[in-house]
């Protein structure tokens, strides 16, 4: 057929391309991360941050501690509790954001309705709202639950709307010309469309969850990557603390590259 | 396979949309049709959009009938109505004045016995062009394995066996318009809606869908309409060419194409029918009252 070579050629243009620059790109990121230990570790032991930072707050003593904390199974014990939470807050934002998210996002009037509302939530911080998830909620995890699930969840349904207000009225007229009810609509269009923008939308909740379960569980729990920060100052742990420090970030940075591959993996193009 | 098929009514310069006589009734000497009843009746339909001083009427009061297992071609100038008209035959829209009956029966929505095939495809992105083909199935609710096997012939049949698992964005124009015909294919209409299908491809891929479509129609006795602004491939696929005038359109003409398959673009028959239609292009007037057309 005299269209065969034509995208023949497009699909092997497309992996050459995509093929090339990752092996430089490894190596540039590890040369990254090594810079960047290497004039931490140098300003530390140097003493450049002044008397107060030592060498317990460099990174060779914070991974030093780091495997302590692993070995003796505090890590995985405070890391799973914080994980717990965090889970279980992004998952209840998700459930409340995403069908949210297709209403706000399918509907004009509704959209026009909430939008000042939940770009005003949005902009709430989650932290100025600790007294009030105290009061609600008492002391425990349900109140750190209830945080992260309130900074999770608006840009899960913002995105979520956006991807619906990107669906092509076409698929929509497609599935119905098949036969296909609000139903079929729903399941073959409107999720599989907007899963990817649903993703990226758990990605940025990602990260502001985060940022907010830190201090959360500095408040009236006695688990967490957070509690632990609190407790290794209160112990004068410092090489403790920065291991901890270390876990979030390590936790934050691969938690955040599974939902990136997962968002490739269902995102589609045009 | 090869069926011989005959356009209906063939007495010479009768440009009318007329019913055929049931064959065999007695007139000697003219060939009469062995196609079947009207499938579609387009009844004085008319469709205007929008209210007051902003409304534009897209379709004033159009009749029009096509017979079962005829190939029906409109062509017409753009912004004419003719996406229009085929989406109130699809179900997609109502008309405002007049009606639309297929099978007798007022359309009252879409119908997958009645398939629109979309210009732009309309090809779901993340799905592979097999799992595009069963989706059709999939809402009809057919199992798993016979959607697949079915899919897999369809797409063999259009020569995309080797393509079944690339996504659209990784065709090519052609290859995705015989995807999306493969997918209208799959659910086994009685009548196939084409709007401008082939619009969007180079000249020697549409010649080559076009072939391919003659043979599927040809093989499987479906009624198709077919929207095109290309005369000649009116005239090369068409039973029978309806002209539409400008905005708001109605019929102006129906040209009758009696030409034997395979029809050859150069003959002087075939030149003659596009004098006979592209007069009639001619002769609209910009705003054509709509007692004029038939
Ligand atoms: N949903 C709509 N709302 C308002 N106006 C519309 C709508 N659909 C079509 N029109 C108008 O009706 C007229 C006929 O449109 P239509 O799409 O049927 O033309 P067409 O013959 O298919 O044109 P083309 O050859 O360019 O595809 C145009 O002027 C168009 O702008
Ligand atoms: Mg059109």
């Amino acid at each position: 057929m005299s269209t065969a070579p034509v995208a023949a050629r497009r699909i092997v243009g497309t992996q050459w391309r995509s093929w090339k620059p990752r092996l430089g790109d490894v190596g540039l990121k590890l040369l990254g991360v090594l810079a960047f230990l290497s004039l931490w570790q140098a300003a530390t032991s140097a003493g450049l941050l002044g008397e107060a930072f030592g060498a317990d707050f460099g990174p060779v003593r914070g991974l030093r501690a780091l495997g302590r904390l692993a070995a003796s199974g505090v890590l995985v014990e405070q890391s799973s509790a914080s994980l717990g939470r965090l889970g279980l807050g992004l998952g209840i934002a998700v459930l409340i954001g995403a069908p949210l998210g297709v209403l706000v996002g399918y509907s004009r009037p509704l959209d026009a309705a909430t939008s000042v509302v939940f770009q005003f939530l949005r902009m709430t911080s989650p932290l100025a709202l600790v007294p009030v998830a105290l009061v609600a909620f008492g002391v425990g995890s349900r109140p750190v639950v209830f945080l992260v699930a309130f900074a999770a969840l608006w840009p899960v349904l913002l995105s979520t709307a956006h991807g619906v207000s990107r669906v092509s009225p076409i698929w929509k007229r497609v599935v119905r010309g098949f036969g296909g009810g609000d139903r079929a609509v729903v399941r073959r269009v409107i999720i599989p469309a907007t899963v990817p923008d649903l993703l990226q939308g758990v990605r940025l909740a990602l990260g502001v969850s985060w940022v907010v379960i830190v201090p959360a569980e500095m408040l009236g729990v006695d688990s967490g990557l957070g509690y632990q920060i609190l407790d290794a100052r209160d112990r004068f742990a410092y090489d403790e603390l920065v291991a901890t420090i270390l876990a979030i970030g390590l936790l934050g940075y691969l938690t955040d590259l599974a939902l990136r591959w997962l968002k490739e993996r269902y995102s589609w193009s045009v | 396979m090869e069926r011989v098929r005959q356009a209906p009514e063939r007495d010479g310069a009768d440009q009318r949309t007329s019913r055929p006589a049931p064959s065999g009734a007695g007139q000697v000497g003219v060939r009469r049709t062995v196609l079947g009843d009207a499938i579609i009746v387009v009844d004085g339909a008319g469709r205007t959009f929008g209210r007051g001083n902003t409304s534009v009427e897209a379709l004033s009061a159009t009749t029009l009938e096509v017979y079962e297992g005829e190939f029906f071609c409109l062509v017409g100038p753009s912004g004419c109505g003719k996406s229009t008209l085929l989406n109130l035959i699809a179900g997609f829209d109502q008309p405002d004045t007049g009606r639309v009956l297929v099978h007798g029966r007022p359309v009252t929505g879409p119908d997958p016995r009645r398939l629109l095939v979309f210009q732009d495809y309309g090809l779901l992105p993340w799905r592979s062009a097999i799992g595009n083909v069963e989706l059709g199935l999939e809402i009809a609710g057919i199992p798993r394995e016979a959607r697949r096997s079915r899919a897999r012939a369809l797409l063999e049949r259009m020569g995309l066996g080797a393509f079944e698992e690339k996504k659209p964005h990784e065709l090519s124009g052609g290859m995705r318009q015989r995807v999306n015909i493969a997918r209208s294919l799959a659910v086994d209409p009685d009548i196939l809606l084409m709007d401008e299908p082939f619009g969007a491809v180079d000249a020697l891929t549409r010649m080559g869908l076009q072939a391919d479509l003659l043979e599927l129609h040809r093989a499987g006795g479906k009624t198709v309409v077919l929207v095109t602004h290309d005369i000649e491939e009116a005239i090369y696929l068409g039973d029978r060419v309806a002209v539409m005038s400008e905005r708001p359109g109605a019929i102006r003409a129906t040209v009758t194409v009696d030409l034997a398959w395979p029809r050859d673009r150069t003959s002087a028959e075939f030149t003659h029918l596009r004098e006979v239609i592209l007069e009639h292009f001619r002769l609209v007037p910009e705003r054509c009252a709509p007692e004029y057309s038939i």
